[in-house]
């Protein structure tokens, strides 16, 4: 069950939101963090919004955001081709890093590659060319305090693998055998040394995005463009998705971590922002019901939240 | 302290397992009178008992301003160990006397089995000049027993590629649900399906299954089925059978019990979490107990292959982040 005294919620109808949300996963012996904000009145709901958790691949978002900025000040260039060494690449099950053969590819479709359908080899190369100091930089200077990029997309997998000893089982079984907030035998799971942020700074991210308040007003739109195209809707998107009403979102699953935040637009400028980050206590690597629950979540809280 | 001080500080080892009796009793029954009763004693002497020990230890016991004699924290932090005393006393008693009467062993077996089975079993054994006694224990307290000395002969749970008797586990669902379309049980079947507000029906297994390498076993391979093993719940064959039938809960159960029980029962696909047992006796006993035990259990042939391994995914990968 997740700790009642996490709970948020503007009005008690929000509460009781949060409250039905957070038993619903507990029962499901899903641990989690979740915030929901509709960005036109501030209303939220939630829980455990506070605490900081290892991001997955929710950490492309504000990388690629970087990226995105640097392109509109003209000091990347968008064309400006990568190449792909298959033999170099970040291991991942799509993208670029799957590529058998070498190729070159454009700064700009890297980003794109690396927000629509995760490829871990191309924002990894969008971070060798943009650095981390520049990413912590820039999230220093937008405010985002709460969101600490510390390593490419290829530390969760070294570092899996290495505590792990090679078995993916091994490395499954530390990762749900960590208590949360202490320090991980995996480090892009340990609090101190990996991507973290908490619901709430992701959610103060995608607030800041959607009303282009950081980075440059286009690097916000090209952010939210792409990820309107996103290819993983079996979170927030799955009992939501529907032509009246639109969700932008990043995905992140790593071991027994399954996040997803977005951004629910519907008609008449209803915009709510979204956080849900799991992490599930049984050993497999698909949990559809996890993914279910993160959308039966999602929906309760948007139609709540929308007012 | 050893046992000869105790003895001189309570007068007598045997003084103080009474003293404690009544100790306990009382907490239990919330009252002396009631107390008295269970114990079959006066209740003068119940009440002289927990005096004593109150003042040997210079601490109240009970708070007797309350209409019912409540426990102090004092009483709640010594009360375990007075139980875990009583208990070992008790099995001390059981062991003398059946060490007195001589050869009598006694044998640990699942619960429920068929009365037919166990009277062949104890036949077998006086035709083998042994005299046995059967005591019905759920696995994890056979295991107990056993190692207390309790049973001197156990069939004892193991994983069943090990196992040398295996007893094929299945599903017993309520007669209105659909059984499986190709006579086994393929457990993502009960995923609830996506659009439907039915949940996934309550996952039960018997008291013979609380141990955990069957359970750790068990939550794999829900989780793997796609479905949350937080569900999973230890029930008593009665209360069971009562949730399958009125709450549309699914029991993993032997065919044996299912059919005591009067619910439907197909087994399960895959033998991955079928019983497995051992049966813990000298190599000369096992001869004969085993293929007895084998039909007193339900048990089939220890013919357990491991599944064909699947098509593998690139291993690498599964430590990659994926979305």
């Amino acid at each position: 069950m997740i700790d009642g005294a996490g709970i948020v919620g503007s009005d008690a109808a929000l509460t009781a939101v949060a409250e039905a949300i957070a038993r619903d996963w507990g029962e499901r012996g899903i641990g989690g963090h979740f915030l929901g904000c509709d960005l036109n009145s501030g209303r939220q709901c939630g829980f455990g919004a506070d605490e900081p958790v290892a991001l997955a691949s929710v950490a492309k978002v504000p990388i690629a955001l970087t990226a995105l900025e640097l392109i509109d000040r003209g000091e990347l260039d968008p064309g400006q081709t990568i190449e792909i060494d298959p033999a170099k690449t970040s291991p991942g099950p799509t993208g670029s890093a799957l590529f058998g053969f070498p190729a070159r590819i454009a700064v700009a479709d890297l980003i794109a590659l690396a927000l629509t359908v995760s490829d871990n080899a191309a924002i990894d190369l969008v971070l060798d060319v943009v650095g981390i100091t520049r990413v912590a930089a820039a999230l220093a200077g937008w405010g985002c305090d709460g969101i600490q990029i510390r390593h490419p997309m290829r530390t969760m997998f070294d570092s899996a693998t290495r505590a792990g000893g090679g078995s993916f089982e091994l490395a499954l079984e530390l990762a749900i055998a960590g208590p949360p907030g202490s320090a991980s035998a995996i480090e892009a799971l340990d609090p101190q040394r990996g991507n973290v942020a908490s619901a709430r700074g992701l959610v103060e991210l995608l607030a800041a995005v959607w009303e282009s308040r950081i980075a440059t007003p286009a690097a916000c739109a090209e952010l939210r463009r792409l990820m309107s195209l996103q290819l993983f809707v079996q979170r927030i998107a799955a009992d939501l998705r529907s032509d009246a009403i639109r969700v932008a979102s990043k995905t992140g699953t790593f071991l027994n971590l399954r996040h997803d935040i977005a951004v629910v637009e519907a008609n008449a400028g209803v915009r709510v922002a979204i956080a849900a980050l799991t992490k599930a206590g049984r050993r497999a690597t698909h949990a559809p019901d996890v993914d279910l629950a993160i959308g039966s979540a999602a929906r309760s809280a948007f139609e709540a939240l929308r007012g | 302290m050893t046992w000869q001080l105790i003895a001189i500080r309570y007068n007598c080892a045997v003084e103080l397992l009474a003293h404690l009796d009544a100790l306990v009793a009382v907490v239990d029954a919330q009252s002396f009178t009631r107390a008295a009763d269970r114990l079959g004693i006066p209740q003068p002497v119940v009440s002289r008992r927990v005096h004593n020990l109150e003042r040997v230890w210079g601490q109240p016991l009970l708070d007797r301003t309350a209409r019912a004699s409540t426990p102090t924290p004092f009483a709640q932090a010594v009360l375990p160990h007075a139980r875990e005393l009583l208990l070992r006393a008790e099995r001390l008693e059981r062991a003398v006397s059946s060490a007195r009467k001589g050869v009598i062993r006694t044998l640990g077996v699942p619960p429920d089995c068929p009365a037919p089975a166990l009277a062949r079993l104890l036949q077998a054994a006086a035709e083998h000049g042994l005299t046995l006694a059967i005591r019905e224990l759920p696995a994890r307290s056979r295991q107990e027993a056993l190692e207390s000395g309790e049973l001197a002969l156990a069939l004892t749970r193991v994983t069943v590629e090990r196992a040398s008797l295996r007893v094929p586990l299945g599903l017993a669902a309520a007669p209105s649900r659909p059984g499986p379309s190709g006579g086994a049980w393929h457990l993502d079947v009960l995923r609830p399906r996506r659009g439907s507000s039915t949940p996934s029906p309550q996952l039960l297994v018997l008291p013979e299954d609380d141990v955990e390498p069957f359970l750790d076993r068990l939550r794999d391979e829900v989780a793997r089925a796609g479905m949350s093993p937080a569900g999973i719940r230890v029930d008593p064959p009665g209360t069971a059978a009562a949730q399958v039938l009125a709450a549309g809960a699914v029991l993993f159960c032997d065919r044996g019990t299912a059919e005591r029980l009067g619910l439907g029962w197909a087994p399960l696909a895959s033998r991955t979490l079928d019983r497995g047992y051992e049966l813990t006796a000298p190599a000369s006993l096992s001869e004969w107990m085993v293929p007895l035990l084998r039909a007193a259990v339900g048990g089939v042939p220890s013919d357990y292959a491991e599944p064909p391994e699947s098509e593998p995914v690139d291993p690498a990968l599964r430590f990659a982040a994926s979305g």
